[in-house]
């Protein structure tokens, strides 16, 4: 009888263990689902764009910084923010350089180079066409 | 059994910290971000291989195969599908098939001019007779990262036992 007792107070505490391990398993993934930050404000547009009809040209977004580079000529990091359909992006240079100005300004041709305000009229998990004006930019997801 | 690879993210597409740059330029940077984690590769130690191959997975395309002898992983960033499927159709004769497909976008920092892609598989037939295993395979690649190649083995063992 006492080992029969024993034996189901053993099952009981290991079936009160084993469901407070569960519980804690499944508090702790859900906590650290929550407490993702991976993107940050970046949102959809996180992640790197490449520019359509070219294979060196490529913008990226993470966190509240953007880095457009071109494989062909150099790459300049920038802080961003997107509102709705606004974009704005002040790029800095590391060590002041002309080729980093003309990076954005010519070959982009974003402009000014710490002032570029842009509108973003299509984004989805595959595209993304930005605009000022007359001027369109067409990027997919690469 | 069916596997999904995907290693496209890589904590996302770049990492910036202020504290990497003089100023002017680190008073300007507004936000720390930290990414582009570039599996497999070292900024130092050039890369994480094994003599060439990758370490514990076949999905992620080998140094070795870089035909001009860099010697980084130029294709860090896939993804990829796994299929195996193995049974018997009698007593004696059993089967195993494998393929994977597989698609590549090079690195962050140096995106490849086309997405790499290929798909392999394996067709494999056993035929035991007592402790005799006779048994046959072809395999074969398609694609731009091994080429197209195709092969076959035959196989004649004898399980025993020594002690």
């Amino acid at each position: 009888m006492a080992t029969v007792l024993r034996l189901t107070l053993k099952s009981v505490i290991m079936a009160k263990y084993f469901r407070t391990l569960t519980t804690s398993c499944w508090l702790l993934a859900v906590g650290m689902f929550f407490s993702c930050q991976e993107g940050r404000e970046a949102g959809d547009l996180l992640g790197q764009w490449r520019m359509t009809g070219s294979d060196t040209k490529y913008i990226s977004f993470s966190g509240s910084i953007t880095w457009i580079k071109n494989l062909n000529e150099t790459e300049v990091y920038g802080n961003f923010q997107h509102q709705g359909d606004s974009l704005f992006i002040q790029c800095f240079s590391k060590k002041g350089e002309a080729t980093d100005t003309i990076l954005i300004e010519n070959t982009f041709g974003f402009g000014p180079f710490t002032n570029i305000r842009l509108k973003i009229d299509k984004l989805d998990d595959e595209n993304l066409i930005l605009s000022k004006g007359n001027q369109r930019w067409s990027f997919y997801k690469y | 059994m069916v596997e999904f690879l995907q290693t496209t993210n890589q904590s996302g597409p770049l990492h910036c910290d202020s504290g990497d740059y003089p100023e002017p330029a680190r008073s300007q940077i507004s936000d720390f971000v930290t990414g582009e984690d570039n599996y497999y590769n070292h900024m130092f130690y050039n890369c994480y291989a094994h003599y060439g191959m990758t370490p514990g997975n076949p999905l992620i395309t080998s140094p070795i195969y870089n035909k001009d002898g860099f010697a980084k992983f130029r294709d860090n960033r896939v993804k990829a599908w796994h299929v195996g499927l193995s049974g018997e159709i009698t007593d004696r004769l059993s089967y195993l098939v494998k393929g994977s497909y597989r698609e590549g976008w090079g690195t962050y920092a140096i995106p490849l001019a086309s997405k790499h892609h290929s798909f392999d598989a394996m067709f494999q037939a056993n035929y035991s007779q007592g402790p005799w295993l006779f048994s046959t395979a072809y395999a074969f690649d398609k694609g731009n990262i091994y080429g197209d190649c195709s092969t076959f083995n035959f196989k004649i063992s004898y399980h025993g036992k020594i002690l």
